[in-house]
């Protein structure tokens, strides 16, 4: 039998070093982790403009305007919408100001009890409705742009295909249109699942179980690795402070109105409405085909939440001519916040709603 | 036999005397010259009636009658031409209890028996990538145990002013269990990857060290590890039994749920307190009615409009 050689001596001097080094890291990191840290997000300052029930709605004036009409960015129900201004130096907000473009962003609040009645309807011809009359007003324009993110994006192509007289340019990012694809455990889930009971259960969806939900997509890395590589970093201030800021806006998760909930998830997870056209939202269809102004659709290949082949369909089902799809090789939340796609994501919307101005 | 036959009548002897003796004394007690509440009687006003009298001792006659009616039961129920009746009734309850005892007991066993052969089959059964061949016996025995032994009592008719309480209680002590259990099994898939993973890291460790290319690098293990066990989770959480277990547990927990508000409510109700149903209602008609204002809103601006144009 042959004896095999372990090298005991190189392993042990191995743990050692690894012993050491963690000794001296867990003491830099007592020095960072109770020191002053900026952890601070949304600071990008703005103003509360207009407020509806819980919804807010958030200005943000560049120093120099060179796209003339707003744009207002609707983002999901599903966390919150300081995802597009994590920090200083990696906000898409603060890089569209830079390209001179003035946003409108709402802030939907923390839906509470009373709250479970509100639909996708009132959401859409409520809030969004009211939202856009008031910006025209503010710039005397009757059409604004919109960008609409993930869930947003859903609300922002219905109230496009409801109202395009008053939608100049769309812009949807990461928004998922057809749910008719196995890529994805979320569409698995949903379309085996009746998770939508547990709407009625709690009155609304709770921000905690869908996180559970969210964590459990990929455990080993967003429950393991992903802590493992705090620990490993926990010296390096910046990192820490990067990790806090994520770690806050991750698990800041607002309940979703019970009724909008079932809705999203029966008509578009389990049915597929919207792609088909036959979503109907407060007794009107929504007819994609009316979707006549120009549309750039972007999403990220190694999304995990929202799969490639949820979002790509979007634009051969619309009216309009001038449409673009944009694939970034990032992941749901790398097309907001990874350094590459900082640099070309919101330079690339400046660039095309400044040619569509008119 | 003969010494069944003697120790019944030695018994029954005892049994005897003893209610003898409680007779002799509630008699004795009766007789008294001056009964538990006439010295109070005595010290109140000497023209009570007669009428007034009996209103005092009516506690205690009831009282008395009682104990008279129990004596008299027991006394019945010892005479000798009634005792083989006695005894063998006793001895039928008792019988009954020993047969449903040992139903319930022959069905634990079973129940124990079946989950040590699951708990012990069950990594045999679970192939290292394949997650449809998982082992769910223990967790559906269980239930089976649940549903035909401890269900059944749960279920059992709640009668009286209570009822409504009891059975609310029942539920949520039922759904509760059932929620449980499809939690536990819930739980118990999400931990497999990582008893997977270990043991294909062990067989790669032994792989590595008979070959002699054992890392000493402990972060490189750990990549390694943390991609199998990723790989392990995907193949988990993309399968029809992962799917079926959450649906299970989202089905249960619903449930559940929907009985402890119930059970909330009864006490709420009992305490004066809106429940959340009541105050649903309130919320469905503020929404309405903000609903509704919305639109005559809307309709007076299209209005005013038209008439300044």
């Amino acid at each position: 039998m042959n004896q095999v050689k372990i090298p005991v001596d190189l392993i042990l001097k191995s743990i050692d070093e690894s012993r050491r080094d963690t000794s001296s890291r867990l003491k830099r990191a007592s020095t960072v982790l109770t020191g002053e840290l900026d952890t601070e997000i949304a600071s990008t300052p703005h103003s509360v403009v207009y407020e509806e029930d819980r919804v807010k709605l958030k200005h943000y004036k560049p120093e120099k305007q060179r796209v003339k009409t707003p744009l207002l960015v609707i983002y999901a129900l599903i966390n919150r919408e300081t995802m597009l201004d994590l920090q200083p130096k990696r906000s898409v907000i603060e890089n569209l100001l830079d390209q001179g473009v003035e946003v409108y962003m709402i802030d939907w609040g923390y839906p509470t009890r009373k709250d479970q009645f509100v639909t996708i309807g009132d959401h859409v011809n409520g809030y969004i409705h009211n939202i856009v009359n008031f910006i025209s007003d503010e710039c005397g324009s009757q059409k604004i742009n919109i960008m609409g993110i993930c869930m947003g994006g859903v609300f922002s192509i219905i109230y496009s295909a409801l109202h395009p007289e008053r939608v100049r340019n769309l812009v949807t990012t990461v928004t998922p249109t057809n749910f008719d694809t196995d890529k994805g455990l979320l569409n698995i889930w949903m379309k085996n699942t009746d998770a939508e009971i547990l709407g009625d259960v709690y009155a609304n969806m709770p921000g905690d179980i869908m996180n559970l939900g969210f964590l459990l997509l990929n455990p080993a890395r967003l429950m393991i690795d992903k802590y493992v590589s705090f620990f490993q970093n926990m010296d390096n201030k910046t990192f820490v402070e990067n990790f806090i800021r994520m770690e806050k806006w991750i698990f800041d998760s607002p309940d979703v109105p019970a009724a909008t909930f079932k809705q999203f998830i029966t008509d578009c997870f389990k049915q597929n409405l919207l792609i088909q056209s036959k979503l109907q939202i407060d007794g009107e269809r929504v007819d994609l085909k009316k979707i006549t102004m120009p549309v750039i659709n972007f999403y990220g290949k190694y999304d995990h939440l929202v799969p490639p082949e949820s979002c790509d369909v979007f634009t051969s089902m619309i009216g309009s001519e001038d449409r673009e799809d944009v694939c970034f090789d990032t992941g749901h939340i790398g097309i907001y916040v990874s350094s590459k796609c900082q640099r070309e994501f919101a330079p690339r919307i400046a660039e095309w709603l400044g040619n569509r101005d008119n | 036999m003969a010494e069944n036959d003697q120790f019944s009548a030695d018994f029954s002897k005892l049994f005897q005397n003893w209610t003898e003796t409680a007779v002799k004394f509630w008699q004795d007690v009766g007789n008294q010259e001056q009964p538990f509440s006439a010295a109070a009687a005595k010290t109140d006003s000497q023209s009570d009636s007669a009428a007034g009298e009996d209103d005092k001792y009516r506690a205690y006659r009831s009282w008395e009658n009682t104990w008279n009616t129990y004596i008299s039961f027991f006394q019945l129920m010892m005479a000798p031409q009634n005792q083989d009746e006695i005894f063998k009734n006793a001895s039928t309850l008792a019988e009954t209890i020993t047969q449903a005892t040992e139903e319930s007991l022959e069905n634990f066993t079973e129940f124990q028996t079946e989950l040590v052969r699951s708990l012990a089959a069950a990594t045999q059964h679970t192939n290292t990538h394949h997650y449809s061949t998982i082992d769910h016996t223990t967790f559906e025995s269980f239930r089976e145990f649940y549903r035909t032994e401890l269900q059944k009592y749960l279920h059992i008719p709640k009668i009286g002013l209570p009822r409504e309480l009891h059975e609310h209680f029942a539920e949520f002590t039922d759904k509760s269990n059932i929620f449980c259990s499809h939690l536990a099994e819930f739980l118990y898939l999400l931990i497999l990857p990582l008893e997977k993973s270990q043991q294909l890291m062990q067989k790669k460790i032994k792989q590595m060290v008979e070959s002699g290319e054992i890392s000493t690098d402990s972060k490189e293990l750990y990549g390694d590890w943390i991609k199998v066990l990723e790989g392990q989770y995907m193949q988990l959480l993309k399968s029809s039994e992962y799917t079926d277990v959450l649906n299970n547990t989202i089905g249960s927990l619903a449930e559940y749920k929907r009985i402890k508000q119930e059970l909330t409510n009864t006490f709420l109700k009992d305490l004066q307190i809106p429940t959340n149903s009541d105050m649903d209602e309130v919320y469905k008609e503020l929404y309405t009615m903000k609903k509704k204002i919305r639109e005559l809103s809307r309709k007076v601006e299209m209005l005013e409009k038209d008439n300044t144009s």
